[in-house]
């Protein structure tokens, strides 16, 4: 190597290859030279990019979600099927041994004190009929199936958009809003409802009541079925609001009107705002006077709930923090028996 | 996408972009050999900074600083270098080999890896901007945008580093 160099920061050379040639540091760079790496000598080979398998996965879980919601529609759409006038199938259980049968349009199960069934309605659900019950299958259909119970109690569970059962009591008619009920009839032809899920409606020629889950009414013939009352109300209050509900015309009513007003609590606002709308004057303000109190009207009502009219009330009736009477889907545990 | 900056370079390489990445390997793989050059035997080098580049485009989403990319595949080089020689089957390579002779010449072969081995036995700060100027061919300015040193540090240590190489192979001034 050549020896001559200079070693002060004035070696311009060695910064910046400017100035006069160095010659020691020409001579490190002669000889390192062929050991310099030069890129485009040494292409980078990168890995191919990974081949990826076609994501299937979607196109599978869509597909089979599609066969899901069709299988369902169409298992739903055969359930709600049946031809008019067809039979029921049912199981009897007497004394002497069980059976099964079919309840023909027309025909009358008359059950004695020892004996149940258990009747298919149609593939919409089932009905246990208890002993000493009279039914009598009038129509049925995909739309509608009819029945009539003139005694004895009977326990329905149907899954099904609403008014698909409609069952006839000397008292009045019965209409499933997608449900599970019972229903009792007495010797009288009064008609005792309690339902289990959903909502189920009385009516009869004085006027209507629509029942929710948990809740109970009784429907005679001479009057508008009952306000609907929780079964878990105190039995005060479900003696004054029946007391209240049944008095004779001009009757004083003042102690159960006392009684409804102390006992009511929050979840009896909906039996609290039926009876007012039944009622006028005096006692309409008391009932709803009280009502504003467990549960204010909405915000869309102003003025004193006390002088609200039959719309009005309709309306905070709405606002109650109650499941949608047709929401019978919500309901989709009474597909299964034992409910 | 040429004329464009490292940052932009590693952001397109990690959405994939191969020939960004192949931008970025042009432009620092001077930069890494140099670095194993100031270290390792010189014959192992070439193969060693295509794994590094290798291995930094797998691992490049890692890099949560696109400027960082120098310092970050500066690491890399250095700790496989450390690698190298913890492993016992690569550390048996001859250290003293001489370059590729295809291409020395006879006259010079013996004083480069002299040169080369007394480049390795000088303090960390002067061997790699040694190696950069003397081996790769870059300036002072280039070393220093490339390694993201100040201008001064890089002269500093390329004429006090010079000056101990010169002393450490006897060359007279």
């Amino acid at each position: 190597m050549t020896t001559s160099t200079r070693d002060d920061d004035s070696n311009s050379y060695l910064w910046d290859r400017s100035g006069e040639v160095d010659p020691a540091v020409a001579d490190f760079e002669r000889a390192f030279g062929p050991l310099a790496y030069r890129p485009a000598e040494r292409p980078l080979a990168l890995p191919a990019p990974p081949v990826l398998p076609p994501r299937r996965w979607p196109i599978i879980t869509a597909l089979a979600a599609g066969l899901v919601l069709v299988t369902a529609a169409s298992l739903f759409y055969w359930r709600l099927q049946w031809p008019a006038g067809q039979a029921w199938r049912m199981a009897v259980a007497t004394e002497s041994g069980a059976r099964t049968d079919t309840l023909a349009v027309g025909q009358s199960l008359k059950l004695d004190a020892n004996s149940t069934a258990s009747v298919d309605i149609a593939r919409l659900g089932t009905m246990s009929v208890q002993p000493g019950a009279e039914v009598t299958l009038r129509t049925t259909g995909s739309r509608r199936h009819q029945l009539r119970l003139d005694r004895g109690a009977v326990h329905i569970r149907v899954w099904a958009p609403p008014q698909r059962i409609f069952v006839a009591t000397p008292a009045g008619n019965i209409i499933d809003l997608g449900c599970t009920f019972t229903l009792a009839v007495d010797d009288s032809g009064t008609a005792r409802l309690t339902v289990q899920t959903g909502w189920v409606q009385m009516e009869n020629v004085h006027g209507e009541s629509l029942v929710p889950a948990g809740a109970s009414s009784v429907m005679t013939a001479d009057r508008s079925p009952l306000v609907p009352l929780y079964d878990d109300a105190s039995p005060e209050f479900q003696r004054a609001v029946r007391a209240f509900e049944t008095r004779v015309a001009d009757a004083n009513v003042s102690a159960e009107l006392a009684a409804i007003r102390r006992d009511a609590r929050g979840r009896d606002m909906l039996t609290l705002l039926m009876l007012a709308v039944r009622e006028r004057d005096t006692v309409r303000a008391s009932l709803l006077e009280h009502a504003a109190t467990l549960s204010p009207p909405p915000r869309t009502l102003s003025g004193n709930p006390a002088a609200f009219d039959s719309n009005a009330i309709w309306e905070w009736r709405g606002s109650l923090p109650l499941p949608p009477p047709k929401a019978w889907w919500r309901n989709w545990a009474d597909v299964f028996p034992g409910r | 996408m040429a004329g464009a900056s490292v940052a932009q370079l590693v952001r397109a390489s990690q959405q994939g972009d191969r020939d960004a990445f192949g931008q970025l390997y042009e432009r620092f793989a001077a930069y890494v050999h140099a670095i194993l050059l100031a270290r390792l035997p010189p014959q192992e080098a070439p193969d060693l900074v295509q794994d590094i580049f290798l291995s930094a485009f797998q691992r490049l989403r890692s890099l949560r600083e696109p400027a960082a990319f120098a310092g970050w595949i500066a690491a890399i080089a250095r700790n496989r270098a450390i690698d190298f020689f913890r492993h016992p089957a690569m550390a048996v390579s001859d250290d003293s080999a001489d370059p590729p002779a295809e291409t020395v010449a006879p006259d010079v072969r013996l004083d480069a890896a002299r040169a080369l081995q007394a480049i390795r036995e000088l303090p960390d700060a002067y061997r790699e901007t040694l190696v950069l100027r003397l081996v790769e061919g870059l300036t002072g300015p280039e070393i220093a945008a490339l390694t993201g040193l100040t201008p001064d540090s890089v002269r500093v240590n390329l004429h006090r580093g010079f000056k101990l190489l010169r002393e450490r192979l006897g060359i007279a001034t």
